[in-house]
């Protein structure tokens, strides 16, 4: 089990890392996920023992390995640009582990050939890297970090530089092989399609400090900061107001919940709105456009002098543009309190 | 100064004592008599005036059939597939990086007085071609040389231009003639302007080209500054000369590194995509072109090489076998064909040349390898921005001036190295030494500090590292960067015919001086010794490409 106690980083003043605690037990794949510049590579090569943090403890199995070289930890990475060693062929980045860790000849040559398996690239033992295709270099680089089957895999936007297509194809066996080896893993990428498809769970990072983390449908059903709902592609975020006990939204009045935080925003969400005044609660709005998605409607609507975006199941009957549509919703549904943080 | 400072200092030293001491002697000696003296012989002497206006005239008219025979062929390089475009790339560059002994020897081979052509038209009772001292001569070798520049600095640009463009603008009604001019053309203009700017470059300061199959009628800036200091021992005006050749190749690179700098802002950036040739309009017309121009580049090597083991001359004294293959001028690589100071025999010649060559790749690391290291650090620092361009200096001075500075600088104390057998791999070494920089920076640069960490991460110890990465790639560098001042030193002409001792000749001035002597057996030594260095420096070359790395280098 990896452990990370409040670590800290600064680079020339500027604080990269802000207090960083978190655990990956045993076998569990995290997703480190985080816009540009939130801390996520600079955490990976902490954990790695690349760079040192300022403070803070960075524990495997109890054991802190915070001063341990990198070369002594065990722990393996992919790099984002894969890292290539550019005077070796295919076999010979593989090996290079296992040659690093004294195996024999023939124990390395067959686990360079279990790796490659494993990944898929069979027959490509002598060819030249540098030659070699932007996917399938990253499966070598795959191959090269799990050849020496670390106790920690860490992949740094291994999917990072390649095109969409390439990735939505390549995520998935990651995923699986990730699985099949119950490796623990730390995963940053910044890409929460990738994450989601991949990781047991998430831990999204914003300015160096950690904003949430849980599995991907707790992120997705209850997100816990305005940050935390943005990023992750989420509309209909609007401020509030407390007045007497009451949250005043532009959707209405709700009950505030006890020790509300300050600036809180509440999030409707677009697919637990229907059409109707059936209640609890009721809200007209004049449709202002309406695009057809195959088994829904995504539609747009003016409310008072805000717009919120909601969806409906394709076979409801929709009035023209510039009419009133009555919509219901249940609050404890459909409304998220989030902290502006 | 920071920590590595002090790797600068030998570079430094290196260029103060052997290029700037030297040009600065030439400075000193044209202004000998007053500082007016030399505007004023420049502006009255009508010698120097033809010199001039020819050195520009034959650079003027090279660069432009070099542009009318490789802008079509850039074209279809650039938009078409054909079998054997591979083979006319490959035959295009090899020119380039030959000495041009080995050319000139191989345009005599074909084209020569005892060349395949006119031994074939002598036996044909026909009158032979007239070829070697003529100014088509000239023209052609440097055709031969530069078409390669054309091809790829413009193909390669022609290629990522979108055809899109040229698509939209027929779309809109221009005739293909129009296309060309009103969009192809400009869009190609910064590509066509440095090329052409680079083959100028090379055409004006071309020395061995214009001597040896030129002859003493025809006179540029560089064979005049040889005349002048070998011929006539007249080192004032050959230092005036040098400083109109200096001046002249310094504004020229200046224009040229502008002009290139520009270059590097991409236009459109595309994937080529290419059609057969057999979708153009007139087909054969380029294919017999393309065909041609292949058959262009390789048959004077080709004939350099078969010349050296075939005997064409039937030999009236019945002392030599009868004509046919041989290896007669190999074997007589051993012998002295005249036998006095001034000849040495070919085995002796590549002997020197050997050592010379050694030693120059000892200079150049030794001087190369501490300097590409400071310039290869992650962070600029103002000596680095500083050093750079001083050590790109030499490859913008003529290799005349840099002899001529050898010759006026250091025979006389403090420094007097006349007779000292240092003086050509020093010269070497100032030639090679751009080269060697621009070999080494990048390689250097390609150890990015990512590998390291994956070698850490793998579980490889500070040492193992060290061993596993630092060593094979800085390694492979550095054999890179001394065959590469080794095939330099091999091949270097100019300097070297203006400060070789006379006993020692090195293989291109041996080959230059049996190309100037009467008999078969002379001719034979000089094919021979031309097919050996044609060897040499092809051979370095060919192991540079495979020692390559991907994408490293900037050459």
């Amino acid at each position: 089990m990896l452990e990370l106690r409040d670590i800290t980083k600064q680079y020339d003043g500027k604080p990269v890392l802000a207090g960083i605690s978190l655990q990956v037990p045993q076998g569990e794949v995290l997703a480190l996920l985080g816009p540009s510049g939130s801390g996520k590579s600079t955490l990976l090569a902490i954990v790695a023992g690349l760079e040192p943090p300022d403070s803070g403890q960075v524990l495997w199995n109890g054991q802190d390995v915070t001063a341990v070289p990198p070369h002594q930890r065990g722990f393996g990475l992919m790099f984002q640009d894969y890292a290539l060693f550019p005077h070796r062929d295919v076999f010979g980045n593989v090996a290079f582990g296992l040659q690093m860790a004294g195996q024999s000849t023939a124990a390395t040559a067959a686990s360079v050939q279990a790796a490659l398996a494993l990944v898929g690239l069979q027959g490509f033992e002598h060819r030249d890297v540098n030659s070699l295709s932007g996917g399938e270099q990253q499966r070598v680089a795959l191959a090269r970090a799990l050849a020496p089957e670390p106790q920690l895999l860490m992949l740094d936007e291994p999917l990072g530089s390649l095109d969409r297509a390439l990735r939505t194809h390549l995520v998935s066996q990651l995923a699986s092989i990730l699985r099949q080896q119950q490796l623990t893993s730390l995963y940053v990428t910044h890409d929460q399609e990738e994450a989601y498809a991949i990781a047991d769970r998430v831990a999204i990072l914003n300015a160096g400090q950690l904003a949430q983390i849980g599995t991907p449908e707790q992120l997705y059903r209850k997100p816990a900061t305005v940050f935390v709902a943005r990023f992750l592609g989420m509309q209909n975020i609007f401020p509030t107001q407390l007045e007497a006990g009451k949250l005043m939204t532009p959707l209405g009045e709700l009950p505030a919940p006890p020790a509300l935080p300050g600036g809180a925003h509440v999030l409707l969400r677009p697919d637990a709105v229907r059409i109707g005044a059936q209640g609890p609660r009721v809200l007209s709005g004049v449709l202002l456009s309406k695009q057809f998605r195959g088994s829904r409607w995504q539609l747009e609507l003016g409310v008072q002098d805000t717009q919120i975006q909601i969806e409906l199941p394709s076979d409801v009957a929709l009035p023209a543009l510039g009419a009133t549509l009555q919509l219901s919703f249940d609050p404890a549904q459909a409304i998220q309190i989030l902290s502006n943080e | 100064m920071r920590r590595a400072a002090w790797l600068a200092l030998l570079p430094l030293l290196f260029l103060a004592l052997f290029y700037f001491y030297p040009l600065g002697s030439i400075f000193a000696l044209s202004f000998e008599g007053g500082w007016l003296a030399p505007l004023s012989k420049l502006l009255s002497d009508s010698g120097i005036h033809r010199v001039v206006g020819f050195t520009f005239w034959q650079a003027a008219l090279s660069t432009a059939l070099t542009l009318a025979i490789g802008l079509p062929a850039a074209h279809l390089l650039a938009r078409y597939e054909f079998p054997g475009k591979r083979l006319l790339r490959v035959a295009s560059s090899i020119p380039f990086v030959l000495p041009t002994l080995v050319v000139a020897a191989a345009f005599n081979a074909v084209l020569g007085p005892r060349g395949w052509l006119n031994q074939t038209l002598l036996a044909a009772g026909g009158a032979p071609l007239e070829f070697i001292n003529t100014f088509t001569a000239i023209l052609v070798a440097h055709i031969f040389y530069n078409t390669t520049i054309v091809l790829r600095m413009v193909s390669d640009f022609w290629s990522r231009l979108s055809p899109r463009i040229e698509q939209a603008a027929s779309t809109l009604g221009a005739s293909g003639w129009r296309v060309f001019t009103t969009v192809t053309l400009p869009m190609l203009a910064p590509a066509l302007a440095a090329a052409a700017l680079l083959v100028f470059i090379f055409n004006f300061t071309s020395f061995g080209v214009v001597l040896v199959l030129g002859g003493p009628q025809f006179a540029t800036i560089e064979t005049e500054i040889y005349y002048q200091t070998v011929a006539l021992f007249n080192l004032p005006a050959a230092a005036l000369l040098a400083l109109l050749q200096l001046l002249c190749t310094l504004a020229l690179t200046i224009v040229y590194t502008r002009l290139s700098a520009r270059l590097s802002r991409p236009v459109e950036q595309r994937a080529p995509r290419l059609r057969p040739l057999r979708a153009q309009h007139s087909a054969w017309l380029s294919a017999a072109f393309l065909a041609a121009l292949t058959v262009f580049f390789i048959a004077p090597l080709g004939g350099l090489a078969a010349r050296s083991v075939t005997r064409l001359e039937t030999d009236r004294r019945q002392q030599a076998g009868p004509p046919g293959f041989t290896l007669d001028y190999y074997r007589a690589l051993g012998d002295d064909p005249r036998n006095n100071i001034f000849f040495a025999s070919p085995a002796r010649a590549i002997q020197t040349s050997l050592v010379y060559a050694g030693a120059t790749v000892a200079l150049a690391l030794l001087t190369g390898v501490p300097a590409s290291w400071l310039l290869a650090q992650q962070e600029r620092t103002r000596l680095a921005r500083w050093l750079d361009p001083l050590l790109m200096l030499p490859l913008g001075t003529s290799a005349l001036t840099l002899g001529l500075g050898f010759i006026v600088a250091l025979d006389t104390p403090p420094l007097d190295l006349r007779a000292s057998p240092i003086l050509v791999p020093l010269a070497h070494t100032l030639v090679a030494l751009p080269f060697v920089v621009r070999s080494l920076v990048p390689a250097l640069r390609s150890i990015r500090p990512r590998l390291r960490q994956a070698a850490a991460m793998l579980g490889a110890t500070p040492r193992q590292v060290l061993l596993a990465i630092d060593v094979p790639l800085v390694g492979r560098a550095i054999l890179a960067a001394a065959l590469f001042a080794f095939a330099i030193s091999v091949g270097e002409f100019g300097a070297t015919a203006l400060i070789a001792r006379p006993e020692y000749p090195t293989m291109p001035v041996l080959i230059y001086r049996l190309l100037a002597q009467p008999g078969a057996l002379t001719y034979g030594q000089a094919m021979a010794l031309s097919t050996l260095l044609m060897l040499f420096t092809g051979g370095g070359m060919l192991l540079i490409e495979r020692l390559r790395i991907a994408d490293v280098g900037e050459f």
